[in-house]
């Protein structure tokens, strides 16, 4: 990203004139922290516009993932909290697995409101009895990232903005390092497949109905 | 242009024969035409992506092959080395597929040196191998924004996050942080993607 030109009345614009709509920052995550900055009244109608046309298809998406994210972002904060023996090594993955969700979570919340939703701020969960051990907690760990690269492998053909799609691909690298670091602790593969599948909504919210408290 | 001429000699080999430097230079040269060098944005299509991810691929491949060859590596860090030889050698065929299905040629295979690692011993080659599959990843993340193909883009992504997985587990067994990026992995531009795969060209 370039530097913001602060010459220009309106650096936001400027930096959009510069690079096109296509290429810059006010969808994804460290440009929208700036929030108040990056309201929509701040940029020219026609990329407005655009925006809008995008928006629908993309907010789906959003939303979705955003379902994911908290809850894993809740599941490595109640593991933190709630699991014996969760020390050391693991716990520190643990921690680092789910301060990374925590970000996602952000992010998306941010992108969901740039594109003019209202996102959730929190999800009903129950993980049952599988926070009560280490190996319980890590079982299910290991579903859940697993799950999570299905499902944004699974949407991100559906994406139409690129820098949208380009932010899922950064978040889906990561949920797979995720997933992978979890199955080495467990002294598992480290992939089950050369190629990570994919999985529409609808198989993703089966997979993860059973922990959201209804 | 259909299919940039860089497809066919294989994109690594093109861009790493070429003194001039900067990515707009190894475009114009690739290229093969006698015209202003176009941004990375411009005109590659699927089958060049394709090729590109496929060149990355083979060198990944030559490398666990050398590796698991040299006989330098054992126990659970062997293990490791064949499982992901073995991901790598199907993501090369995969990728020769969808060149031929996208009416291309897949790159050639180019000839690749590792002699610098394989000598020095497990460290130096764990070290090698974990650079390779972050680069790897984050060489498939730089093109996501510009595949055209549904397909494709899908065929793309099932891949690059298998690489990811590789570099996490890899990163861990050199004390390395299991994403170095955080929360976000980085897209890599060609031109990064090739200054790191460079030195294991012959």
């Amino acid at each position: 990203m370039s530097a913001p030109d602060h010459s220009h009345a309106l650096p936001e614009l400027a930096r959009v004139e510069v690079r096109g709509i296509t290429r810059e920052a006010f969808i994804v995550r460290g440009a929208l922290a700036a929030g108040a900055a990056y309201g929509l009244a701040a940029i020219g109608p026609y990329v407005h516009g655009a925006l809008a046309q995008t928006g629908a298809a993309d907010a789906d998406v959003a939303r979705f993932a955003l379902t994911l994210e908290l809850l894993e972002s809740e599941y490595y904060e109640q593991a933190l909290k709630r699991t014996p023996g969760l020390g050391g090594d693991t716990r520190a993955v643990a921690k680092e697995i789910g301060d990374n969700e925590r970000e996602h979570v952000d992010t998306l919340q941010q992108l969901i409101t740039q594109l003019g939703g209202n996102p959730a701020r929190s999800l009903g969960v129950d993980f049952g009895d599988n926070l009560s051990s280490v190996a319980k907690f890590l079982r299910l760990a290991q579903t859940l990232e697993g799950t999570g690269v299905s499902a944004y492998n699974g949407a991100a053909p559906q994406i139409v903005s690129k820098e949208v799609l380009e932010t899922a691909g950064e978040i889906v690298q990561v949920e797979a390092r995720h997933a992978a670091v979890i199955r080495f602790i467990r002294d598992g593969e480290i992939a089950s497949s050369a190629f990570d599948e994919s999985l529409d909504m609808a198989q993703v919210q089966q997979a993860i109905k059973p922990y959201l408290r209804s | 242009m259909t299919g940039d001429p860089a497809s066919r000699r294989g994109f690594l080999k093109a861009a790493g024969g070429v003194g001039a430097g900067g990515a707009l230079g190894l475009f114009a040269v690739a290229c093969g035409e006698d015209e202003e060098p176009k941004p990375e944005t411009a005109t590659t299509n699927d089958l060049d992506i394709v090729n590109y991810a496929l060149g990355l691929e083979y060198v990944e491949h030559d490398f666990y092959r050398a590796v698991i060859g040299a006989k330098i590596l054992s126990g659970r860090d062997l293990t490791i080395a064949r499982r992901i030889e073995s991901n790598e050698a199907e993501h090369v065929k995969a990728l020769e597929a969808a060149a031929r299905n996208l009416d291309g040629e897949p790159a050639p295979r180019e000839e690749t040196d590792f002699s610098s690692v394989l000598g020095v011993g497990r460290g130096k080659v764990l070290r090698t191998a974990a650079t390779l599959e972050g680069v790897g990843a984050g060489a498939y993340l730089g093109q996501v924004r510009f595949v055209e193909s549904k397909e494709i883009l899908a065929s793309l992504l099932s891949i690059h996050s298998v690489e990811g997985r590789h570099a996490a587990v890899l990163n861990r067994l050199v004390g390395r942080p299991f994403s170095p990026a955080g929360a976000f992995a980085e897209p890599l531009s060609k031109e990064q993607v090739t200054k790191a795969i460079e030195p294991y060209l012959a």
